[in-house]
């Protein structure tokens, strides 16, 4: 058995954005910049039909695997059930360093999350990090209209603001100000084609640009074994006080890599959730209609436990 | 009740003898009867015999006859890529290639793939008259988007009057693929609008809320019933759609099922689905399921509430997993013993059952509910009662009720997966299903012979004969083998003329005849350090 599929997951990350706001673009940067030296897979599951057959991204020349998935209107969960048997197959024949999917505009990226924690799947990939490509002409007024926009801002680790050459500086403002609110944790960087600096997605799933260094604790983590990276998700619609919320935090917070989210507290108030490595931050958030939803990655976490705990407080 | 008194019990939120099921069973039905999405979907025979299989594999109450959401909008004209494990996808948009709405004529039942569903539907209602059955129409707002494109969004932002127009248009489809299914014998409309899930209340209202409650008018005024089903993340609108006084809401796993049942039951309108098809249906196994199933039952409660998957099944779904859905829901034992397993997970304390079985008698374990309570578990525990005698002395059986925790933890020790179970010294043996006597006895006295078997085989002794040379041993060997053979017995003999080997065995003198008896303790796996030393201690 390949030994780098057997103890080392594959890092899955995740490319969102409404329609035209840039994804394949920021897929062409990731093929220019790593596809010399590392076997990339990218999954394409696009809505419009703008880009048939991958041909954008055939373009630039580079080497990677290239997986289209439906071809055609996708907009169902259980439509994902090609995504995941595809999925497996590309993990297993191809072996890629990393998979990235470029999603439908109108995809939810948290249905995809829990996909990844499926047991044919968690031991080969975990989603590693999310960005959500915003066209900053348009995001204002189709915010409102599209509620799935919301929900991909929600759950990125980096918004990148694209097409910032074409709106007024005002314009942009305003946008970052309401994807701060959105999404306090997000990382934000304003672009203008998707030119944006890419970390070393390879480095280790500590770099993620937005992890702070508390290099002690990822030591910790580290030093504990193989990197049996695991996923776990609560979604649920009961609230918690903020006392308990920060005490199941610190339960699982120094075991963890990564906890994120947004949590409905018995306040009747939102807060948005980061954890990296022991060091957490709750900052409150507009109320919205969503249920709680808490993703974690981790060594050998259980998603089950994970949902239990959090439960186990309401 | 039969099942579609069930289902129309359980939608206008009138007491149900059980929670009723339909299993959303689409392409899947392909699989069953192994056709490919394509071929399944393009034949009105293929359809009548895989919805037969759905219906003879998971005895639904409800089923609906064709889940293709692509029907209307390829009568209209839109393209469509047909896959093998997937309804077809709808590729191009006529309303975004030069093609006016004016030019789009409502969908006769002769256009189309329409004469071969209705003509399943008919035939599948002559067959199954107490099966509820459900017709797909697909949501005006979807069938928009089919006809548009996704540049709809951008549409009712800039061009409002425009998009009402195209989904009253859509609207009137869906009131004349309404009227087909209720003629061709549907009890249950389903409007299947998952693209509402992408906007928000206040858009719905602006563009869903009428045409999707004159639909259900329109539904309600041919006597049918009514559901609206949304998948994806649209737990924004759930109260919306409400207010669009279907009969039914259906949803899928992306919203919790108790924020629906509360807002359903507010505005007196039962709800269904939940069972998450990817993650269990698909990718868990039979366990999975039938928690999943046991959750979702536990959350909606038994009033309006009907149980089914929270979309189209995926294709390759394994029968087994809502075979274990359709057990459970007709069995009241399974429901109560998936409510005892409920802590299963929480099972730390592994015993470590590697050595279980390995004493003289045999040990016959029955894993029960209970067997006072249970007739599944009673009949299981007298069946072993009753060929105990013929074994006395041989055999020793009890019944472990897993309503106690040291139960429980000994049958996840066991790796018991479903009760009632026998397991013979520690292997499963009869799960679920009671064996007749000379079965039984069968199985026990085939763990008799092999007991016998490895205790013939791990016991074996030695005659060493010493000498100080070939000549001095041959001396010895004709009393030795003489001896033998008058026992009848099964010994080696081993010739041993080195001094220093003899020496060892503190022979100092020649001839000498040593006997050394021996048993296999451990084969195949490094034993214990523990039990080595207990092995030792029996040689002192």
């Amino acid at each position: 058995m390949d030994q780098r599929t057997a103890i080392k997951p594959v890092p899955f990350f995740l490319v969102t954005g409404f329609l035209g706001s840039g994804k394949t673009t920021l897929l062409k940067r990731f093929i220019e910049t790593y596809a010399d030296g590392k076997k990339l897979a990218i999954i394409q599951n696009e809505f419009a039909d703008i880009n048939v057959d991958g041909r954008e991204l055939k373009a630039t020349g580079k080497s990677f695997e290239l997986l289209e998935i439906n071809k055609g209107s996708v907009f169902c969960v259980c439509l994902l059930s090609d995504f995941t048997s595809s999925l497996i197959d590309l993990l297993d024949t191809c072996q890629p360093d990393a998979v990235i999917l470029e999603a439908t505009g109108l995809a939810d990226p948290i249905a995809i999350g829990q996909l990844l924690m499926a047991d044919r799947l968690k031991m080969k990939t975990y989603l590693s990090h999310v960005w959500c490509i915003i066209d900053t002409t348009s995001f204002l007024p189709m915010e409102t209209l599209v509620t799935r926009m919301v929900h991909q801002v929600r759950i990125a680790d980096s918004v990148v603001l694209n097409k910032t050459d074409q709106s007024s500086a005002e314009e942009t403002q305003q946008v970052e100000k309401r994807i701060t609110m959105i999404n306090p944790h997000a990382e934000i960087t304003r672009t203008k084609y998707c030119d944006i600096d890419l970390f070393d997605i390879f480095k280790e799933i500590t770099a993620t640009s937005n992890s702070p260094t508390n290099t002690n604790n990822i030591n910790h983590l580290i030093s504990s074994g193989p990197p049996n990276i695991f996923s776990a998700v609560v979604r649920t619609t009961g609230n918690i006080a903020r006392k308990d919320l920060e005490q199941f935090l610190s339960q699982y917070e120094m075991n963890t890599y990564r906890i994120k989210g947004y949590v409905n507290l018995s306040d009747n108030s939102s807060v948005s959730v980061q954890s990296c490595f022991g060091k957490t931050k709750i900052l409150s958030v507009e109320k919205s209609m969503s249920p709680t939803e808490l993703i974690a990655l981790g060594p050998n976490l259980d998603h089950r436990v994970f949902s239990n705990a959090f439960e186990s407080f309401l | 009740m039969n099942g579609n008194e069930l289902i129309q019990a359980a939608i206008k939120l009138q007491k149900v003898d059980r929670i009723p099921w339909v299993p959303f069973v689409g392409c899947h039905a392909g699989y069953l009867i192994q056709v490919n999405a394509k071929e399944y979907f393009q034949s009105e025979e293929n359809i009548v015999n895989g919805v037969k299989a759905a219906i003879s594999h998971y005895t639904p109450d409800g089923i609906p006859i064709v889940f293709d959401l692509q029907v209307e909008a390829e009568i209209l004209g839109c393209d469509l890529i047909w896959a093998d494990e997937n309804p077809p996808a709808v590729s191009s948009h006529p309303l975004a290639e030069n093609i006016s709405l004016d030019d789009l004529q409502i969908p006769r039942a002769t256009d189309g793939r329409l004469p071969l569903i209705l003509g399943a539907t008919r035939t599948i209602r002559k067959e199954y008259p107490d099966i509820a059955l459900y017709g797909l129409i697909t949501g005006p707002f979807t069938l928009a988007l089919h006809l548009f494109g996704s540049g709809i969004f951008m549409k009712m932002y800039n061009d409002e009057a425009f998009v009402k127009r195209l989904i009253s248009f859509c609207t009137k489809v869906c009131f004349a693929m309404s009227g087909y299914y209720i003629e061709a014998g549907c009890d249950v409309i389903a409007m299947v609008d998952p693209m509402t899930s992408q906007i928000g209340p206040d858009h719905f209202k602006q563009f869903v809320t009428k045409p999707a409650t004159d639909i259900f008018d329109h539904i309600r005024d041919k006597k049918c019933l009514s559901s609206f089903f949304v998948c994806g993340n649209a737990q924004q609108n759930i109260e919306v759609m409400c207010e669009c006084r279907p009969d039914n809401i259906s949803i899928d796993e992306n919203i919790p099922l108790d924020f629906v049942k509360e807002i359903c039951l507010k505005h007196q309108i039962s709800f269904g689905g939940n069972l998450q098809l990817t993650v269990v249906l698909l990718l868990g196994d039979e366990d999975d399921a039938v928690r999943n199933a046991h959750e979702c039952m536990k959350i909606a409660g038994d009033t309006g509430f009907i149980l089914a998957p929270g979309c189209d099944l995926p294709y390759a779904t394994p029968a087994e997993n809502i075979k274990a859905i359709s057990e459970y829901i007709h069995d009241p034992y399974q429901l109560e013993i998936a409510q005892t397993l409920e802590g299963h997970e929480k099972v730390q304390d592994i015993l470590d059952m590697s050595d279980y079985g390995r004493s003289d008698k045999i040990i016959i374990d029955i894993i029960t509910l209970d067997s006072e309570s249970c007739p599944p578990c009673q009949y299981m525990v007298e069946s072993v009662k009753e060929v105990a005698p013929a074994f006395e002395n041989i055999i020793t059986w009890r019944e472990h009720k897993i309503k106690h925790r040291e139960s429980l933890t000994f049958m996840t020790s066991l790796m018991v997966k479903n009760i009632p179970t026998i397991c013979i010294d520690g292997q499963i043996t009869f799960v679920s299903r009671n064996p007749p006597r000379e079965e039984l006895i069968a199985a026990i006295q085939k763990r008799i012979f092999e007991k016998l078997n490895h205790k013939i085989r791990s016991k074996k002794g030695t005659l060493l004969i010493f000498g100080k040379d070939e000549e001095q041993c041959n001396n010895v060997k004709p009393e030795v083998e003489r001896a033998l053979r008058e026992l009848g017995t099964d010994v080696d003999i081993e010739y041993i003329t080195d001094e220093k080997e003899a020496l060892s065995y503190g022979i100092t003198s020649t001839p000498a005849v040593v006997t050394a008896k021996y048993s296999t303790k451990s084969e195949g796996f490094v034993p214990s350090i523990p039990a080595i030393k207990e092995w030792i201690k029996e040689l002192q």
